[in-house]
């Protein structure tokens, strides 16, 4: 930190900032502590077999780039032109109006022009018309177009690491300019060069050899639900027997390591597997956890599309060995844009699965025809619709709700109904954030598409202001002291966010509610909830 | 002329003030990034612009106010803003810098009305109270960012403890059956 540490004559020159009063092509990025991730390491990218693994350091000069690093994007993007027409109609259409300009989470966090999801766009634009464009070619900055440059290619890493590809500047772009995949573009680019964060790079390595991004071996994923477990036991009073790997069983189930290795996920993790007791002793499902598919998240997704395709293959190959009908998901982000957008033509189409229906309502889950995979949130609003759960919300009583529409289940796939109704179903205080922060219009946690590290904690602060924001104006409102959310990163992350914006709100998942107000068949008297603080009116009872 | 008259004076002009202040503000970010705070009342959808807007009126209400101010009242007034610019792209000079900004905004908008006799140690009064309160924002910002080191250790140990427990290193301390029951 020392060389961090200013002369007293560089302080006094300082105190008044000035920003930039250049244009954005001729402002190079300055790229600053705390809003950036750390480089990847250069095992976890060999294990994949991406290219140029090496030390590397984003404040060194020296990126220690290949020679040919300007051919190599050059040819990267002209590949990705002709691959993906979406790219290339996304590099053409844009009129520069500005709808998208002020949505992004981290420009009104942070005021930083580049932010601006068009202008972080046109970063990767400048250089598309300078390189395949006529008019680019012969009038350059006149038509908006700019040489690849050391400085460029700098900022393409620096500002394109500060995009949670969340989409909501999507849903305000005339012409449906879907900036993420922008996003996804530009670090399938960087990762030519093997410019990738180790917050990415690491948990995609893990995920390909062992099966879940946290490195969880089979041994260790079993002692974790073993655990939780016990921990149900004492809390209930009931003994759950999950069914693990199990061969012929009716439904596969798959959730994000998160949930099994993270608090506050572990108590949704919980929640699961008392929902999946309730309905084995009541019904008799049949749903088996794998401890190989152990993965619902998928960073390969923040990393390329064959990585993507390639950490995806494992639920199909899963769901073919245990020879089960359909998939059920856990309550996961970007693990549900991959599957309802990318899945289906992936690893797809999984004809050896049926189409899935619920052996105990009947309802067929037409919207995951193609996938044969169905949301827990969906699953379980179905079987309350259907009465088919004994629910006491009044344990929930000491919780004042709010919900977070995470964004990849809310605008990658429109589940914006069902949790609502399962939360209202499982508490009796709810109350939602204003109109413009939730739904299609939610404002993304600030950490997602693999920025949920630890260094880039400033970065992740700004990015989550505006989710706070709301939630500190339902606080002061209604009094909300819980967070409810239907994503692993959110429950990681949010947490922080919360601590340093609105300290008195925690952060749950919807099954962990479902799972406190659900009344198991044989269970004592519930003193407390899984978090084992004591339910309301019981506040004495283990004193 | 008394500090509370000279209060008295200020607080008239408060709306123009204030608006001075919050530009003085705003015009330290880049200028789209100013534009974009200055422009939408929409709490929620501008939270930093309009967390400005508001908290510099209270502010202004606070430096008026002649009485005795609990430093702990002006320090939660203070905190919404400071907490944004702890971790906005700004040195700590910078990121309280905004409150003593607001002096030469007053001097500017007295003009030669401090010339008048006994208006100079009524100013300096007023100045005074505004250094106090620009100390207090540096104990927001040095809370805010002791929370942000704290939030990356707890992210780091986090890790650290669970990569320990997966290898099987971390043993909760059970009492041992055989120990007599006195043992301690």
């Amino acid at each position: 930190m020392a060389d961090d540490l200013l002369k007293p004559h560089e302080l006094i020159a300082n105190i008044k900032p000035r920003p930039p009063q250049t244009g954005w092509m001729d402002t190079p990025a300055q790229i600053r502590k705390g809003m950036y991730c750390y480089a990847a390491n250069p095992k976890s990218l060999k294990v994949l077999g991406f290219p140029y693994a090496r030390q590397w350091n984003p404040m060194d000069q020296d990126w220690k780039l290949p020679p040919n690093w300007k051919e190599i994007l050059f040819e990267g993007m002209k590949e990705r032109l002709e691959r993906f027409r979406t790219f290339k109609i996304f590099m053409d259409i844009c009129v520069r109006c500005g709808a998208c300009a002020d949505k992004c989470h981290f420009f009104i966090g942070s005021g930083d022009p580049k932010n601006m999801p068009v202008l972080r766009a046109e970063l990767l634009r400048s250089v598309y018309r300078r390189d395949f464009t006529k008019a680019g070619k012969l009038f350059g900055r006149l038509a908006g177009a700019r040489e690849m440059t050391l400085d460029v290619l700098k900022e393409w890493w620096y500002y394109y690491f500060q995009c949670t590809e969340c989409r909501r500047c999507s849903v305000f772009c005339p012409y449906g300019i879907d900036t993420a995949e922008i996003t996804i573009m530009a670090r399938e680019l960087l990762n030519l060069l093997g410019l990738n964060i180790d917050w990415i790079a690491t948990p995609v390595s893990n995920c390909y050899r062992t099966g879940n991004h946290l490195g969880i071996q089979p041994h260790a994923f079993v002692d974790m639900i073993d655990f939780f477990v016990d921990e149900i036991e004492e809390v209930t009073g009931v003994r759950v027997e999950p069914n693990l790997n199990k061969k012929g069983a009716e439904i596969l189930f798959v959730t994000p390591s998160g949930d099994v290795f993270a608090d506050p996920g572990t108590y949704t993790a919980m929640g699961y597997l008392i929902l999946f007791h309730y309905l084995k002793e009541k019904y008799g499902l049949d749903v088996t956890w794998s401890t190989y598919a152990s993965e619902g998240g998928n960073f390969g997704f923040f990393t390329s599309h064959e990585t993507m395709k390639r950490l995806n293959a494992k639920m199909y190959a899963e769901a073919k060995r245990l020879g089960v009908k359909w998939i059920l998901g856990g309550e996961c982000g970007h693990m549900w844009r991959v599957i309802h957008q990318y899945m289906g033509t992936l690893n797809g189409p999984a004809d050896f699965l049926e189409e899935p229906v619920s052996p105990i309502t009947g309802t067929k889950f037409q919207n995951a025809k193609s996938t044969k995979m169905v949301h827990i949130a969906e699953f379980t609003a179905d079987l309350i619709q259907h009465g088919k759960l004994d629910l006491d919300p009044s344990r929930n009583d000491n919780l004042i709700v709010t919900y977070h529409d995470s964004c990849n289940p809310a605008r990658g796939m429109g589940i914006l109904e069902e949790p609502r109704y399962i939360i209202k179903n499982v508490c009796n205080h709810f109350f939602e954030m204003p109109s413009n922060t939730i739904r299609e219009q939610t404002f993304c946690c600030g950490s997602g598409a693999g920025l949920n590290a630890g260094e880039n904690m400033e970065l992740r602060m700004i990015g989550g202001f505006p989710r706070a924001n709301a939630v500190k104006y339902v606080r002061e409102k209604h009094g909300v002291n819980m967070l409810a959310c239907i994503c692993a990163i959110d429950r990681a992350v949010l947490p922080a966010s919360m601590g340093y914006w609105v300290p008195e709100v925690n952060v749950t998942g919807v099954h962990e509610l479902v799972a406190n107000a659900l009344n198991i068949p044989g269970q004592h008297e519930r003193t407390t909830n899984l978090r084992k603080e004591p339910l309301p009116g019981m506040e004495g009872e283990n004193e | 002329m008394e500090l509370d008259e000279l209060n008295q004076l200020l607080r008239k002009r408060k709306k123009d003030l204030v608006e001075k202040w919050f530009h003085s503000v705003i015009e330290t970010y880049p200028a789209d990034g100013s534009r974009f705070f200055a422009g939408s009342r929409d709490p929620f959808t501008n939270p930093v612009g309009n967390t400005f807007r508001k908290e510099l009126s209270e502010l202004f209400d606070r430096l008026m106010d002649a009485g005795e101010n609990d430093p702990l009242q002006i320090g939660t007034c203070l905190d919404p803003m400071i907490r944004i610019r702890a971790v906005q792209n700004f040195l700590p000079s910078q990121a309280i810098g905004f409150m003593f900004d607001f002096k030469k905004i007053l001097r500017q908008d007295l003009g030669d009305t401090l010339q008048s006799p006994g208006f100079q140690d009524a100013f300096v009064k007023l100045e005074e109270r505004i250094d106090a309160f620009g100390l207090i924002a540096f104990n927001n910002y040095m809370q805010c960012r002791e929370k942000i080191y704290q939030l990356k250790t707890d992210d780091i140990r986090e890790r650290t403890f669970r990569a320990f427990q997966r290898a099987g290193l971390v043993h909760e301390i059970t009492q041992d059956k055989t120990e007599p029951e006195n043992y301690h």
